[in-house]
């Protein structure tokens, strides 16, 4: 097991950058298996939330730190958010570093956002201040394309 | 015979949509968006100025100014900078500096955008960029569909 209070949220350009997810601890500890989290439509959640694979229906006021995102129809995430992979349905207002960004129809992304790759759907809204990140050479460059089946909905 | 051209005629006999699914009018020549005025800047023709457009503008060339249009299109080598106003946008190339879409943005996987973008509604393909201030505006009041209620209808 490990000590999540032990993560240290990269702060520093170069330690997104190089955030090597493979060795993020959750996605460590979890490997090759089925692990997520959900924060159901009546939860709020005031503070860190650090994980694998999240998917949000409830409110989230704070830290999103996981390898994987999804904030379903009726979640909410106001604060910030780093993940590899975010894909939004519900509604975020945060600054957001992340690898690749998908917003699906209905979808509101309100966002500081630096990305490597976006894609946003018809009837998808987004607003804000966008920055595409450099790719790095580390095989960080995962795409919606490319991820497995078991994160994404 | 699967695969083969079938003019657009001839879909609507067979019963099938006078367009492939996922033609947009977009994709359309420039010549064919009816009677109103068109332009076509072509690779390597570079233009500076002011531009009012009433019907299509494709530019795969460059174009630094004022353009005001219709419909946008920016081909894969196109380059448009400046302030540009348009109902509609499909871009290929890169756009930068002030762009309002008053209708629908599309940005194809090889599209850039950068600087400050207002539209109303968008789509933007993976591996399209969109860097800078992005803001949603409401759509033309032609497209909000309003219902007015009177007394004794």
């Amino acid at each position: 097991m490990y000590d999540c209070s032990l993560i240290t949220v990269p702060q520093r350009e170069d330690e997104v950058a190089d955030y090597d997810w493979e060795n993020f601890p959750p996605s460590r500890h979890c490997k090759g298996k089925t692990s997520f989290c959900i924060i159901d439509a009546c939860t709020g959640i005031e503070g860190k939330l650090i994980t694998r694979t999240a998917f949000i229906h409830g409110q989230v006021h704070g830290l999103v730190f996981a390898e994987h995102v999804t904030v379903e129809p009726m979640g909410t995430v106001d604060g910030l958010i780093f993940c590899r992979t975010l894909t939004v349905l519900g509604a975020i207002h945060a600054d957001v570093i992340c690898d690749s960004v998908l917003v699906r129809s209905g979808g509101c992304l309100s966002a500081t956002l630096k990305y490597r790759t976006i894609r946003i759907e018809a009837e998808g809204l987004v607003g804000g201040l966008f920055e595409r990140r450099l790719a790095v050479n580390t095989p960080l460059g995962t795409t919606f394309a490319s991820m497995s089946g078991r994160a994404r909905r | 015979m699967d695969g083969a051209y079938i003019p657009s005629g001839s879909r609507e006999v067979r019963g099938l949509p006078a367009k492939p699914v996922g033609v947009t009018d977009m994709a359309e020549k420039p010549g064919e968006h009816g009677s109103e005025g068109a332009i076509f800047i072509g690779a390597g023709v570079e233009i500076k100025g002011e531009m009012t457009v009433p019907g299509a503008a494709t530019v795969d060339g460059t174009f630094e100014g004022a353009l005001k249009a219709k419909s946008l299109l920016v081909g894969l080598t196109g380059h448009v900078a400046g302030e540009i106003n348009v109902e509609i946008a499909e871009v290929r190339g890169t756009v930068g500096d002030k762009l309002v879409v008053r209708s629908r943005l599309v940005v194809r996987s090889s599209g850039t955008i950068a600087g400050s973008c207002s539209y109303a509604r968008i789509m933007v393909e993976e591996g399209g960029e969109l860097s800078g201030s992005i803001e949603k505006i409401d759509p033309p009041a032609a497209e909000q569909k309003i219902i007015s209620l009177q007394r004794g209808d």
